[in-house]
């Protein structure tokens, strides 16, 4: 195709649009005018509204902003509002409602009727194109009597569901809200295309339904589907659509169970909060029957167990029997292949093991400190990994239980499959107690010790810590730390099929020295981790100069995300772009 | 049974149906033709062009079919490239830009977001000059109005 360069069709310019990050999109709208046309859009395609705050202290520069919204309102298709934070709402809403016609995702914060009434006339101009939809309703800076107006409002049976009755295209909805289990139905109802449901507030039982009807008294229902009596009835039988469900905060509703989750046949990811023992019990119910659960492949519980709230009224151990009766539950879920799990103990990882040992592929895994379980002694890791042997996916976060090194050094890390690891811990606790740093590393455990032995070296170095307890001088435990560090690089490098690693180490400042030097010299431990996509080892890891990255560059070639120091250098900078333009080099955010 | 192609300049290749059927334009030509011995000829493709494509096609032949809801839901869309076809792509420029008009021409999906991948990492981090001095490309802004759209997009926010 002679004289025809793929950069002169339009179509291919859109098609490498949807590839470039913000800033390359910024500059490509800069080269000409036939360019500008086609990458002017992408660069306007997300608002999210910020630029109003940030020309406050000057009216010349709102004007400004003002007029490049006018301008470039047309494009926007992801946009970020909220109503309480801007001076003048109603200018940057009328501009939006005279142009936006491409809306695609829209998130709202509304605190009232005004807010409300701009927020529903953009929605229903661009009802044809919303794919995702979310809307917070804020409270909280509202006084008493505006508060409970408000709040009524917000309630009403058919506001929220006569609005998304009419977006067709309408995929994922996301509520900060106040919310019911009949809320909740006629929602699914009034949209029943609807794939992706999330829930923010908690879901809190009510006496009376808004439309004047009597609302069950959730402890008396029975089979409330089956009822021709039931409040439910109305609803269809089941929501063959919905298959993510997430409910972001506590479900306090013994019927959500039944009346909801029962409708929801082909729900893949299931994300749950915290809740009581009643409640629990229901929905285990529902989940071992299999009226839900026979898709499901992803299961979160995210609310710290024992749930706060129960810990306080001093029933810790009925959080306990929640977050278990869940685990057990899903014990006929044959697709099940990811968990996360907030607070995490034993006897949870036990359960899971059990039903999922061999199937699980991605465990995500938050450790809270636990004072009042006896399990504080047990490291959290071992077994841990050792119980899944087809993990591809593991993220680890200790970074609440400032464990010590042993914790890690000490755990075989046996899933050989990995390939993504995610570690997150806390190291400041060990840096002032020589006694710990002691406990994990020893002479034998060297580079080349292997993963399996990791745990009998430590229980040997158990029984003699009473001797090294006098190593606390600060070069004893640079070297200590140097030693460490290497061995945990060392183990890493094991995991050959690793695509991304992320290791998130907070140290004492005390010892930011040591950490420094030695996480910026073992990175070529990492160098034959050739399918490497993402490396992000924080702020220690440093680079010198560009003969690191030409290093790295023949060393781990798919790598397209990598997180040091150093790299704000003109000369790194300069080299990045000749040699290794598609590798994205972020500053550390750790 | 295999199927003739016949390229710009002139030259034939023989491949296997399943392979050439990479191509949406080739399989509907060949739909609504009916399976036949004569060449199909691709005016638009040049020998070189037509066998680095044929080789692209080779290596993908057993590839699922990309669906609409793949192609169109940027979360189902992934950024890498993976390491067969980041090494077939290494070619100079020239040869990149014949591949994606031809991958353009042929339809054939895959390899245009393979090619457009690398051309986007080719302008990653580049300043608009660069980006001119790469592709030649002459500013046809004056210099107020390249002011005017700088000072407009520092106002756009990354998503």
């Amino acid at each position: 195709m002679p004289d025809t360069h793929p950069m002169d069709l339009p179509e291919i310019r859109l098609l490498i649009a949807e590839q470039l990050d913000f800033k390359s999109l910024q500059a490509c709208a800069l080269v000409c005018k036939a360019w500008h046309d086609s990458f002017q859009p992408s660069v306007w395609r997300a608002f999210r509204g910020e630029g109003y705050s940030r020309s406050n202290e000057s009216a010349d520069r709102r004007r400004e902003w003002l007029e490049a919204l006018r301008r470039n309102a047309v494009w926007i298709q992801h946009f970020v509002w909220h109503h309480t934070f801007s001076a003048h709402p109603q200018t940057v809403s009328s501009i939006l409602i005279d142009q936006c016609r491409s809306l695609v995702s829209m998130y709202v914060v509304v605190n009232g009727d005004t807010a409300w009434e701009s927020s529903t006339k953009l929605i229903c101009l661009n009802s044809k194109t919303i794919r995702q939809l979310s809307l917070v309703l804020v409270l909280f800076a509202l006084s008493g009597d505006e508060r409970r107006r408000i709040e009524a409002w917000g309630a009403g049976a058919t506001l929220l569901p006569r609005l998304v009755a009419d977006l067709p295209s309408l995929r994922r909805l996301s509520l900060h809200w106040p919310s019911t289990v009949r809320f909740c139905l006629r929602i699914l109802t009034a949209c029943p295309a609807l794939e992706e449901l999330a829930l923010q507030s908690d879901i809190e039982p009510s006496n009376e339904d808004e439309d004047g009807e009597r609302q069950h008294q959730s402890s008396d229902i029975t089979d409330p589907i089956t009822s021709p009596s039931s409040p439910f009835s109305p609803f269809p039988a089941i929501f063959p659509r919905l298959k993510r469900l997430e409910l972001r905060s506590d479900c306090n509703d013994i019927a959500f169970g039944e009346q909801v989750l029962a409708r929801c046949p082909a729900l893949e990811f299931l994300q749950l909060g915290g809740m009581p023992l009643p409640v629990c019990t229901s929905l285990c119910n529902v989940l071992r029957r299999g009226d839900c659960g026979e898709q499901l492949r992803e299961i979160q519980l995210t609310m710290p167990f024992p749930h706060p709230r129960l810990v306080q009224m001093g029933g810790g151990e009925e959080g306990r029997v929640v977050s278990l009766q869940i685990l057990q539950a899903t014990q006929g879920m044959k697709r099940l292949r990811r968990v996360l799990l907030v607070a995490v103990a034993k006897e949870d990882v036990e359960v899971l093991a059990k039903h999922h040992a061999e199937s699980l592929e991605s465990l995500d895994v938050k450790f809270l400190a636990r004072p009042c379980v006896p399990g504080s002694l047990w490291p959290p890791l071992r077994g841990l990994v050792q119980s899944f042997p087809h993990l591809k996916t593991l993220v680890v976060d200790m970074s609440a239980m400032a464990p010590d090194l042993r914790t890690i050094l000490s755990t075989p890390w046996v899933c050989r499959q990995l390939e993504v690891l995610y570690l997150e811990v806390s190291l400041q606790l060990v840096c002032k107690d020589p006694a710990l740093m002691s406990y994990a590393v020893t002479k034998k455990t060297t580079a080349k010790t292997t993963m399996g032995e990791a745990w009998e070296v430590k229980e040997e170095r158990e029984a003699e810590s009473g001797a090294e307890s006098g190593a606390d001088s600060k070069v004893e435990i640079e070297e200590e730390w140097v030693q460490a560090e290497r061995v945990l690089m060392t183990r890493l490098s094991e995991l050959t099929r690793l695509k991304r690693l992320r290791l998130k180490v907070v140290y004492s400042p005390d010892d930011h020295t040591a950490a420094t030097r030695i996480t910026s010299t073992c990175w070529p431990l990492l160098m034959h981790l050739q399918r490497l996509q993402e490396l992000q080892l924080g702020r220690h890891f440093y680079i010198s100069d560009t003969t690191d990255l030409c290093i790295m560059k023949v060393c781990w070639p798919r790598l397209s995300l990598m997180s040091c120091l150093g790299v704000e250098h003109h000369q790194h900078r300069q080299w990045m772009n000749e040699h290794w333009p598609s590798l994205d080099l972020k500053q550390p955010w750790w | 049974m295999p199927i003739t192609l016949l390229s710009l300049d002139d030259v034939q290749f023989k491949v296997d149906k399943e392979v050439a059927e990479r191509s949406i334009l080739i399989k509907n030509m060949i739909e609504d033709v009916g399976e036949s011995d004569a060449p199909i000829p691709l005016p638009n493709v040049s020998s070189s062009v037509l066998k680095k494509v044929i080789e692209y096609c080779e290596h993908h032949r057993n590839d699922p079919v990309q669906t609409q809801d793949e192609t169109d839901d940027p979360r189902k869309r992934s950024n890498d490239i993976e390491e067969w076809d980041m090494k077939f792509m290494m070619v100079d420029q020239e040869m990149l830009f014949e591949i994606i008009l031809a991958a353009n021409y042929l339809d054939i999906k895959p390899l245009l977001d393979v090619g457009c991948k690398t051309v986007a990492n080719i302008i990653k981090g580049k300043t608009p000059e660069e980006i001119r001095k790469v592709f030649n490309i002459v500013n046809d802004f004056t210099p107020e109005e390249e002011a005017q759209i700088k000072k407009e997009n520092e106002w756009a926010e990354d998503r």
